[in-house]
């Protein structure tokens, strides 16, 4: 029975050795049926859509296209255009603006005001709109934090009023927001597998095609772009990371980055570089990883214990990672990673 | 060692063998069948509109195209093997520019918004990453 034996195990391994290249380690993704990259939003999007239409490709476009219309805080005939030039009168808002509105306020009450929709003028003064960038002094920025106070919005029905002299951006919701209406008009479509990218804003519709979950790399914040460091995977949801890398200038060695304490009118100095949000709605994360970086580990991992309904995972600048319970099965650091993972557990 | 279990044996090994031979031949008409390695092509869209389309593969020497749209304004683009960068351009914030080099594992288009110019490196399946948060 030696002889026998010893050939069939040869032939075993021949066989192994048969069918191993046969077999790819990456499941080839199909192609997607409908894509496109456009500008809107002051951003790059990307859309990909795997067994959508060029007709559902063109619904999200021109969904995105009168968000941007309504919401923009430049073009002359929007409604937030109107309304910080209404001189202290009421304006009528659409059902985006509301919604919007109200996701704002909540955030601004759960965070400690942590984020303001009424802090554009600081935001002007350090030149982050217009990319000429300066260090406004001591007397402007208090000047300019006196008209910031997003409680002073009032809504009756439809009808919004903010006080003269002040002005108001949804810019730090607004894109999670239209990723996650794009992702339901998506899904009203009968679309099952897309994903969306909004200026680094990653909005997923159900799985790949292959019944896989996407695989979304979080950016590294060393690095400016491209490079990742880690990998989440994600079925269905948004995913949106704000960091000091996305937009900041150097002066005399400081970085002064577009992520502002509404407290300091300045930088936010939390120790936090990055901030991830995993959730089911793209405009509540959005609005999380805002201002969960402005109020720093602690707080934030307060506000996820108080409130949950989402997962995240926050860097800092001693290249530590903490990473919520909910996700620590679908994270994965790349090999040889300089970063130290922490698992956060309620 | 009987006869009747040697001849069993050399049958399940001759079967295995055929087995074999047949998973190699189909795998190797299976990989022929496949189109040769794609181009790596890097698509330029200028006010929405795709103005140059290269295959990065296929360059030998670097070489630099520059790009003016409706905004007035202008983007020097530099193709080189396999990867792709904007190598200046009229933009106040050259946010462009310091993006640097675009290849096959660059998943976020290069973007100036002030010049409406996007350069994009076709599929980086390489990462199997589907996207990048940033």
């Amino acid at each position: 029975m030696k002889r026998p034996f010893l050939l069939a195990l040869a032939c075993a391994l021949l066989l192994t050795g048969c069918t191993g290249p046969a077999q790819p380690t990456h499941t080839p993704t199909s192609d997607p049926t409908a894509e496109s990259t456009t500008f809107a939003m002051d951003t790059v999007m990307t859309f990909r859509l795997y067994g959508g239409t060029e007709e559902d490709l063109t619904a999200v476009t021109s969904r995105i296209l009168s968000l941007e219309q309504d919401l923009s805080v430049t073009l002359e005939d929007s409604q937030v255009y109107a309304l910080n030039h209404s001189g202290g009168e009421p304006v009528t808002a659409g059902e985006d603006f509301l919604a919007l509105l109200a996701l704002a306020k909540e955030l601004g009450n759960r965070t400690g005001g942590a984020l303001d929709v009424t802090m554009y003028p600081v935001v002007k003064a350090w030149g982050f709109t217009t990319s000429e960038y300066h260090i406004p002094d001591e007397d402007t920025l208090s000047a300019l934090l006196a008209n910031v106070d997003y409680t002073s919005v009032t809504v009756e029905g439809d009808q919004v009023t903010l006080p003269a002299k002040m002005e108001l951006d949804l810019g730090a919701i607004a894109k999670g927001y239209a990723g996650e209406m794009a992702a339901n008009l998506l899904r009203e479509r009968g679309v099952t597998s897309a994903i969306l990218n909004l200026g680094g804003n990653v909005q997923t519709v159900g799985s790949k095609a292959d019944g896989s979950p996407w695989r979304i790399g979080v950016q590294d914040p060393q690095q400016t772009t491209g490079g990742y460091l880690g990998v989440l995977e994600i079925r269905d949801q948004a995913m949106v990371t704000s960091g000091g890398y996305e937009r900041y200038f150097e002066e005399d060695g400081v970085r002064y980055w577009h992520i502002m304490d509404p407290h300091t009118g300045a930088p936010a100095r939390s120790g936090l570089v990055s901030v991830t949000i995993v959730g089911d709605k793209g405009g509540l994360c959005d609005g999380l990883s805002t201002s969960l970086f402005v109020l720093g580990r602690e707080k934030a991992l307060d506000y996820w214990r108080t409130y949950g309904g989402f997962e995240a995972i926050l860097i800092d600048d001693q290249n530590n990672i903490w990473v919520t319970g909910g996700l620590k099965n679908n994270f994965t650091l790349v090999a040889d990673s300089p970063y130290t993972l922490n698992i956060v557990e309620e | 060692m009987n006869i009747k279990s040697n001849k069993f044996w050399v049958i399940v090994i001759a079967a295995v063998l055929a087995l074999c031979l047949v998973a190699v031949g189909i795998w190797t008409w299976w990989r022929n069948s496949q189109p040769e390695e794609e181009g790596l092509i890097a698509v330029v869209r200028l006010d929405g509109r795709i103005v140059a389309a290269v295959d990065l593969n296929k360059v030998t020497e670097n070489y630099t195209q520059t790009f003016s749209g409706e905004s007035g304004n202008s983007n020097t683009v530099e193709f080189a093997p396999g990867q792709v960068r904007v190598h200046d351009a009229t933009c106040p914030d050259q946010i462009c520019v310091s993006q640097g080099w675009a290849d096959r594992t660059t998943l976020l288009p290069i973007a100036c918004l002030p010049n409406s110019l996007i350069v994009e490196v076709a599929a980086a399946q390489d990462l199997g990453l589907d996207s990048i948060s940033r």
